[in-house]
C-alpha cells in the first residue's frame, strides 16, 4: 500500500509534458516553396549584374520565343507536424507548356509579333546565361524571348480540429488542415542580341483551401494549379498593360529602342516529307518485297 | 538453308542505319541542335558546317519520325540492292540544299530535316531501278514519273501535302526536295559516265 508520492508526481508531469507536446504538434504549421529565378538563370555566380545591354535593334513583325525559366527549382519546407508532410507542387512539364500556350496564343494577337515559338525545358541549361539564351536563338531564329519564372509557397496549418486525427477515423472525414497557397507567375522579355530587357509583367495569386489529413496532398495539388491559374490569368492581364506601356516607350525614346520594318515574319522552315513521296515509298518497299518473296 | 543463304547475300544498310542513328542522337540532345541547325545568320559569320549539318536536326518529334523512317527504307533499298555512291549522295544533297537555301531563299533564317537527302534518296533508287530488268524497272519508272509530276506541282504552287499540316511551328520547304532530287540525277549521271569510261572498262 506504501507508493511513493514523488514518483506519482513525476509521471504526471511526464503524462502532461507529453500531452502538451502532442496538441503543440497537431496545431504545427509548415509551408513549402519553389521557385526560379530570372538573375540566378542569367547573372550567375556574380554578386552584381554586369552585362551592360546594347541599344535593342526590333525588328518588325518580331520573332518570339517564350519559356519558362530552367530548373534548380529552390525548395524549402520549413515548420513540423507530426503527421507526414506536404507535397502539392503541381508544375509539371505538361503544364509548364500549357501555360506558355495561353501566354503564345495572347500573344499572336499582338500586332507586331511574327511567329512565337514554346521553348521546351530541355532547351534551356540551369544558370545558362545570355549564353544558353544565344543557343536558342540560333536553333529558333528568334530576336525576343519571354522567360517566365514563377514563386509559389504553400502554408498548411493544423487546425484545433486535427485533433481528431487521433481517433484514426477523424483523419479521413475531419477537415483539419487549412491550406494557404501564394503563386507569383513573372514574365521577364529580353531583346536577345541586345541583352536588355524590354519589359515585365508580373502576376499574382492566393488559395484558400481545406483537406483532410489523408487527402491533404492531393489537396494541395488541386490549390498548386488552380494558383498557377489564377496567377497566369493575372500574368496575361498585366502583359496587355505592359505590352501598351512599351509601345509608348518606343515611340517616345527612339534613341534607346530603334524599330526595322521587314516584309516576312515567318523564318523557321523544315524539311518535311509530303504524303505522296510517303506513299511512293511505301509503293517501292512493298513492291521490293513482293518480288524478292516471288524470287 | 537457301532462306538464310539468300539472307546473308542481303548487304547491311550501314550508312543508312548510321545516318538515321547520327539523326536520332542530335536529336536527343537539344544543346548538339543548337551547334549543328541551319541558321543563316551563323553561316554568315563562318560556321559552314551548319549547310551540311542542319539536315540532321529535326524540329520535332513527328518531324524526326517521319523523316528518318522514310529515310531507313529509302537508305536500306539502296543498299540492299547494292546501287553505289549512297553516302555521298547524302553528303552533297545535304550541301546543295544548305547552299540553295542560303543563296535563294534568304527568308529562311533556320532550317532543319532530312527530306530533301530522302528525296535524293528515293530519287536515286529509282534512277537505278530503271537499269534493271523485270518489273522492278517499270515499278521504279513509275515512282519516278510521279516522283517528278510531285516536285513539278510542289515548284508551281509552293505548297507540300505535308502529314500533320497546319500543326507543325515551321513551315515547310519544298525547294529542298526539288533540290535533293536535282542531286540524285546528277550523282547519276556523273557515276554512270564515269562507269562508262573505256579506261575504267578495262581496269
Amino acid at each position: 500500500m506504501n507508493r511513493n508520492p514523488s514518483y506519482l508526481r513525476r509521471g504526471g508531469w511526464v503524462c502532461l509534458l507529453l500531452v502538451s507536446l502532442l496538441l503543440a504538434g497537431c496545431l504545427a504549421t509548415t509551408s513549402a516553396r519553389n521557385a526560379t529565378s530570372v538573375v540566378d538563370y542569367l547573372y550567375p555566380n556574380v554578386r552584381e549584374p554586369v552585362v551592360s545591354p546594347g541599344i535593342p535593334v526590333l525588328t518588325l513583325p518580331t520573332r518570339v520565343a517564350i519559356a519558362f525559366v530552367p530548373g534548380e527549382t529552390s525548395k524549402s519546407v520549413s515548420g513540423r507536424t507530426p503527421f507526414r508532410p506536404s507535397q502539392g507542387f503541381m508544375l509539371t512539364e505538361t503544364k509548364k507548356i500549357a501555360v506558355l500556350q495561353e501566354v503564345a496564343d495572347h500573344f499572336k494577337k499582338v500586332s507586331f509579333v511574327g511567329n512565337i515559338e514554346i521553348i521546351p525545358s530541355a532547351y534551356l541549361t540551369p544558370r545558362g546565361s545570355f549564353a544558353n539564351l544565344d543557343q536558342v536563338r540560333t536553333m529558333y531564329g528568334v530576336d525576343v524571348i519571354v522567360l517566365v519564372s514563377y514563386d509559389q509557397t504553400q502554408f498548411t496549418d493544423e487546425g484545433m480540429l486535427s485533433l481528431a486525427y487521433w481517433t484514426i477515423v477523424g483523419a479521413y472525414v475531419v477537415q483539419g488542415q487549412r491550406n494557404d497557397t501564394h503563386t507569383m507567375l513573372d514574365a521577364v522579355v529580353y531583346d536577345i542580341a541586345s541583352r536588355k530587357m524590354l519589359f515585365r509583367a508580373p502576376g499574382t495569386s492566393m488559395v484558400k483551401g481545406s483537406a483532410t489529413l489523408v487527402n491533404l496532398s492531393e489537396q494541395l495539388r488541386v490549390d498548386s494549379e488552380a494558383g498557377f491559374n489564377k496567377a497566369t490569368a493575372a500574368m496575361i492581364a498585366n502583359l496587355d498593360t505592359q505590352l501598351v506601356a512599351f509601345q509608348e516607350k518606343v515611340k517616345q525614346r527612339p534613341e534607346e529602342y530603334r524599330v526595322v520594318q521587314t516584309s516576312s515574319g515567318s523564318s523557321r522552315g523544315g524539311g518535311l516529307l509530303d504524303l505522296v513521296t510517303l506513299a511512293l515509298l511505301a509503293v517501292l518497299g512493298v513492291g521490293f518485297l513482293w518480288l524478292r518473296r516471288r524470287g | 538453308m537457301v532462306a538464310s543463304a539468300r539472307l546473308s547475300a542481303i548487304p547491311f544498310p550501314i550508312w543508312t542505319l548510321l545516318l538515321c542513328g547520327v539523326a536520332g542522337f542530335v536529336f536527343c540532345l537539344p544543346l548538339l541542335q543548337t551547334a549543328l541547325v541551319y541558321n543563316r545568320a551563323a553561316v554568315a559569320d563562318g560556321e559552314f558546317w551548319r549547310l551540311v549539318t542542319g539536315n540532321l536536326v529535326h524540329l520535332s518529334m513527328p518531324h524526326f519520325l517521319i523523316d528518318v523512317t522514310a529515310l531507313l527504307v529509302a537508305g536500306a533499298l539502296i543498299e540492299m540492292h547494292r546501287y553505289r555512291h549512297f553516302a555521298m549522295l547524302c553528303l552533297v544533297s545535304g550541301a546543295l540544299i544548305g547552299v540553295t537555301l542560303y543563296f535563294a531563299m534568304p527568308e529562311i533564317v533556320v532550317f532543319g530535316g532530312l527530306s530533301g537527302v530522302v528525296t535524293a534518296a528515293v530519287a536515286y533508287l529509282c534512277l537505278h531501278g530503271t537499269r534493271q530488268g523485270g518489273a522492278w524497272k517499270w515499278l521504279c519508272l513509275l515512282v519516278l514519273a510521279c516522283l517528278v509530276a510531285k516536285l513539278g506541282v510542289e515548284m508551281a504552287l509552293g505548297f507540300s501535302l505535308t502529314v500533320g499540316a497546319g500543326t507543325q511551328t515551321f513551315v515547310p520547304v519544298p525547294v529542298s526536295h526539288a533540290v535533293g532530287a536535282v542531286t540524285a540525277l546528277l550523282l547519276f549521271v556523273l557515276a554512270g559516265w564515269r562507269d562508262s569510261r573505256p579506261d575504267r572498262g578495262s581496269t
